[in-house]
């Protein structure tokens, strides 16, 4: 189990080796996201996320009314997907099989099945389960961050169906110190996602910005019981001052619509 | 053949070397990229909102 801590800790650390430029800062990426076989979140992160973030779409970022373990089950097979799909186009443009060594996803894998293939014949199959745990934390974890970091929040579309830039109110933040150490300023989420190349000490906390209750751990302690986190989350998202009621400004899990409609439609027509 | 930058993170894309990594050979020209071209770097940017530079 802290095995599978550390390793998520170390996705964290794989998120802010990865969006550098330099070739080995990306390479000691991909090698500690081998470490809990999840060699694509590079691809899909820096390619997929940040272009689609906080829209309807994007598999990591979790919709109003959707609890944690709702989404983890789009989140997971859908990050994958879609990876899987950039990198399957980038190798149809080099005129390459997307089974082809250069696939990065697989290039990953590999090194995942390396490392965990090597510990099973060390140390037999006793170690099966504490893989499966250590793997499953690790993923835990990176799905709880997903998960608060834009709960509900939605880019507008115009009229020609592009969607706006993603601004600082399409991230939820939170500036506590013990998060600030150990995540590497990831709560600093919003200049994050505006500047993603900016390296971590040089992200900003800004006030006036969507405000998680508390640091990322207790918010994650929030997530993992929906109900309590319905009750603080909901009402802190219509109160957002871009959103001020208005259920159409909210990414909503189609599901829930109806429910919430009935629950909020009230506030939204007092709203002004 | 001309330069085009990414306003965010100063990625450029060099009509005259292309981009082999993700595929585009050299000579590939900017205004035949696909529109929804994210910047490979920070994929905040899109073809539409890149600079040309030279």
């Amino acid at each position: 189990m802290i095995a599978g801590i550390t390793s998520g800790l170390g996705i964290n650390t794989g998120h802010e080796l990865g969006h550098k430029k330099s070739r080995l800062e990306r390479n000691l990426a991909k090698i500690v996201l081998a470490v809990p076989v999840y060699g694509h979140f590079w691809i899909e992160h820096n390619r997929g996320h940040h272009r689609d973030v906080s829209t309807p779409g994007d598999p990591a970022s979790a919709r109003m009314g959707e609890s944690i373990y709702k989404f983890a089950r789009r989140e997971i097979p859908g990050a994958f997907r879609r990876a899987w799909a950039i990198e399957k186009e980038r190798l149809q443009r080099r005129g390459k099989s997307v089974w082809h060594a250069d696939n990065q996803i697989l290039q990953s894998m590999a090194l995942s099945v390396v490392v965990q293939a090597g510990l099973l014949i060390v140390f037999g199959w006793k170690m099966a389960p504490f893989l499966l745990l250590h793997n499953f934390f690790a993923w835990w974890q990176l799905t709880s961050a997903n998960y608060v970091e834009h709960y509900g929040l939605l880019r507008h579309k115009d009229e020609n169906g592009r969607f706006e830039k993603c601004q600082p109110h399409h991230s939820w933040n939170s500036n506590h110190i013990l998060s600030n150490l150990i995540l590497f300023h990831l709560e600093r989420h919003s200049d994050h996602h505006a500047h993603p190349l900016r390296r971590y000490q040089s992200l900003r906390n800004f006030d006036k910005l969507p405000t998680l209750p508390g640091g990322y751990f207790g918010s994650y302690l929030l997530a993992w019981a929906p109900l309590l986190w319905y009750r603080v989350m909901d009402p802190k998202l219509l109160t957002l001052p871009h959103i001020n009621g208005d259920l159409d400004k909210i990414n909503m899990d189609p599901e829930k619509r109806d429910a919430l409609l009935a629950r909020y439609g009230q506030r939204q027509a007092g709203a002004t | 053949m001309s330069c085009y930058r990414c306003p965010e993170c100063a990625y450029v894309f060099d009509e005259d070397k292309g981009d082999a990594h993700e595929g585009y050979p050299p000579g590939t020209v900017f205004a035949e990229l696909p529109e929804d071209f994210a910047c490979p770097d920070c994929a905040v940017c899109f073809k539409r909102d890149f600079e040309k530079t030279a």
